[in-house]
């Protein structure tokens, strides 16, 4: 334990002073305190509206907030995917001789940093919205917050440490939690059904005896009930049933024998966590840890050109082999707003339909401003700066496949949308998907800049935002143009003028952008 | 002394390690050789503990799960994995309170000296090339002092320098009874170290040579002779 102590003690202190030097830390710190008046004023918004602000209204949140976190914690620790190791763990801690339950307990405490976190939000908000008295404040969130801790951790050993449990019994214990997830769910609708969703039908739903009995998630419910509703027979024979289930664990998890076969399963996720993570910081959406991409078989392409065109004909090649060839996420983006615009959309505007149409257009390339795509890994192959070819060559054909797939998606977003939602002529559709494409186009290579300027100075989150910062100015830019020319001009001249204002930044930044191929010098 | 027997391993419906018996006696240098897939990556992982197994592993006459065994065990893996905000030096500080090493602060800064990395000592984990990693994670196993050390592709990312330090390293681990088992495909960097010989194809142990059974043979023709040259 001497060692883990240390490991954890120094790494904290290390990464302390570390971040300290870091200007990223500090725009951090600024949107946290930001977020905590956000937050700070909902709760007062709330406390002032007085609606679900009852004992039973806290009580229902809390039941909500158990049986999510219970049924989350049990599945993900179960497939021994709850606790983040790290390859260093592997290497340095797993070998070494310390209890693998010790090693466990120490994995264990982001977990429960988290969740104390939690408990104090919910102590602030138990004493100031809901009103409860510090005394059932105290109890609910620092006492049995503790006996909670108790409980994870051991039921953490239980899952983690217990070598007899198969991985057959895993699964098995994994999807009977998902059937009473989905029968749970299946209720819920059907009674919400019937009785409408609103704030007392959610009480009276919460209030049925059933959920005070499910086995430990139940218990604790009904342990809350006692603490905030007052004593009744269910919730002190259900609170003693937690209570007695609590030691139950601990005293099993104690008693359990343990010889660290589960380091196989916590090292391979150590790596692809690692995997993750890496991929994760460089902008990539990851979407599961772990799960290997499967590729569709695909016919051979033949390379017409030699020299840079070669990376446009390996990009295709590759697409071929995606489940969903060019199209991906923004794809799904533009279905699901054509589909909000088109059902709801339709007439709730007062605005031309064409300045709603390039309103949208505007703020889907704000919001994917982070999305990082696909070609962005050919900057971090050190082929594309081998390849014989001038850098502007290398620029267009390694990002070419993007422009076809902005158009893609540019007809995908704005063809339904422009027909069905608001009927616009068709020249304004087409200079629509024109629009979105020249901004993707903008997106892409105003990413290659702010890399090249930036480099590594503001550590990944310090870039994000400052990249965020120069496609807002470019927008902005944008937007401010538009209004001018619909101001004075026809709408026709608005598409125009954007068309025009679009091609030419793109065209300077690319210039600009170019220089990033010259050298692999930024390479990460 | 270690010691491995009727070693089996799955990955699913795959035997990697189909029965494997084999022992490395105190003070000797044992190499593990064979191509690719051969399971030689699997048996390492299996001694570090860090995959389940059939049959048994001992070290030093303990089953290698006990914590008893783990103290006298030290392991240098394939690929380093540092703690990102530990410095080199709190690396074997770590060991030393994690293992209840004897070693002291001038032992320590010989074993830094010795694979130059005394001026490294205050840089981080995440700060290191992957020789240096190498390095440190080689002086971290032998900061634990141990009685079996086992040596996955050790000299991979090494400078010449260490590659020198390291095989005399070896050797003097050798004559102070200290039992090691080297997995490598880079034979010529070997040749001079090595007592036993076991050779590995397709998750079975085909053969185990002794230096003197051996005699003046090559290593490499040896090797190519066992395994059809599938390196």
């Amino acid at each position: 334990m001497k060692g883990l102590w240390f490991v954890a003690k120094t790494s904290f202190i290390n990464n302390v002073k570390r971040a300290l030097k870091k200007p990223a830390t500090y725009l951090i710190l600024c949107i946290i305190v930001l977020y905590a008046f956000i937050f700070g004023g909902l709760f007062i918004g709330w406390k002032e509206t007085g609606i679900f602000t009852s004992d039973k209204a806290l009580v229902t949140i809390l039941t909500i907030w158990v049986l999510f976190i219970f049924f989350s914690n049990f599945v993900t620790y179960a497939k021994k995917k709850g606790i983040i190791f790290r390859p260093s763990h592997a290497h340095f801690i797993f070998t070494a001789p310390v209890s693998p339950k010790a090693v466990l307990i120490m994995g264990a405490m982001k977990n429960y940093a988290l969740g104390s976190l939690f408990a104090i939000v919910f102590l602030i908000v138990e004493l100031y919205v809901f009103e409860i008295g510090f005394l059932k404040a105290f109890l609910l969130s620092i006492v049995v917050q503790a006996v909670e801790t108790v409980f994870e951790a051991s039921l953490i050993i239980f899952l983690y440490a217990n070598e007899k449990i198969t991985p057959k019994m895993t699964t098995l214990m994994c999807r009977a939690i998902y059937v009473l997830l989905l029968g749970t769910v299946a209720v819920g609708v059907f009674y919400f059904q019937k009785n409408g969703v609103n704030p007392e039908a959610i009480i009276n739903f919460i209030d049925y005896p059933v959920i005070q009995m499910i086995p430990v998630a139940g218990w604790n419910i009904a342990l809350y009930r006692l603490i905030v509703l007052g004593p009744s027979t269910l919730n002190v024979i259900c609170g003693m049933l937690y209570f007695a289930s609590v030691a139950f664990m601990l005293f099993t998890a104690l008693r359990m024998k343990c010889t660290g076969e589960y380091y196989e399963d916590a090292a391979k996720f150590a790596d692809d966590y690692a995997e993750f993570y890496k991929r994760s910081k460089s902008g990539e959406m990851v979407f599961s840890i772990g799960q290997k991409k499967k590729f569709k078989k695909a016919g051979k392409v033949v390379y017409k050109g030699t020299g840079a065109k070669a990376i446009f004909y390996r990009q295709l090649q590759e697409y071929k082999k995606e489940r969903f060839f060019i199209f991906g996420g923004m794809t799904l983006t533009a279905v699901i707003v054509n589909v909000v615009a088109i059902k709801f959309l339709k007439n709730a505007y007062s605005a031309p339909p064409e300045v709603v149409m390039l309103g949208l257009i505007a703020y889907i390339t704000f919001l994917a401003t982070g999305y990082a795509g696909k070609w962005e890994k050919e900057l971090k192959s050190h082929y594309l700066y081998l390849i014989p070819d001038k850098p502007f060559k290398k620029l267009w054909y390694a990002t070419v496949m993007e422009h076809v797939r902005s158009l893609a998606d540019g007809v995908i977003l704005c063809v339904p949308m422009g027909m069905f939602a608001w009927r616009m002529p068709f020249l304004y559709i087409i200079m629509s998907i024109i629009i979105y494409t020249l901004l993707q186009a903008n997106k892409l290579y105003m990413r290659v800049l702010a890399e090249s300027l930036i480099g590594n100075t503001l550590g990944t989150t310090g870039r994000q935002f400052v990249y965020m910062l120069f496609q807002a100015a470019i927008l902005g830019m944008g937007i401010a143009i538009a209004v001018i020319a619909g101001i004075f001009l026809d709408m026709i001249w608005v598409f125009a003028i954007l068309i025009i204002y679009c091609i030419l930044s793109v065209i300077l930044i690319m210039l600009l952008a170019t220089a990033r191929f010259e050298l692999m010098e930024q390479l990460n | 002394m270690l010691e491995i027997q009727g070693l089996s391993k799955s990955y699913g419906k795959h035997l990697a390690v189909d029965n494997v018996t084999f022992m490395v006696p105190s003070g000797r240098v044992g190499i593990l050789l064979g191509p690719n897939g051969a399971g030689k990556s699997t048996i390492i992982k299996s001694i570090a503990g860090l995959l389940r197994y059939k049959g048994g592993i001992g070290i030093q006459g303990m089953s290698s799960k006990t914590l008893e065994a783990k103290k006298v065990f030290g392991y240098v893996p394939e690929i380093p994995a540092m703690f990102d905000a530990l410095t080199v030096r709190e690396h074997i500080e770590y060991i030393r309170r994690a293992y209840g090493s004897s070693i002291t602060d001038e032992e320590t800064e010989a074993l830094l000296e010795r694979f130059e990395l005394l001026d490294k000592q205050d840089k981080l984990g995440n700060e290191l090339s992957k020789g240096m990693m190498q390095k440190v994670s080689i002086c971290c196993a032998l900061a634990l002092k141990p009685q079996v050390i086992l040596f996955d592709e050790p000299m991979v990312g090494l400078d010449p320098k260490a590659i020198k330090e390291l095989k005399e390293v070896v050797i003097e681990l050798r004559n102070a009874g200290t039992t090691v088992l080297i997995s490598t495909h880079m034979l010529d960097m070997v040749k001079e170290l090595w007592d036993v010989m076991y050779v590995m194809e397709k998750g079975k142990l085909i053969k185990v040579y002794t230096k003197e059974e051996l005699g003046e043979k090559d290593l490499d023709d040896v090797f190519f002779e066992l395994t059809g040259g599938d390196e």
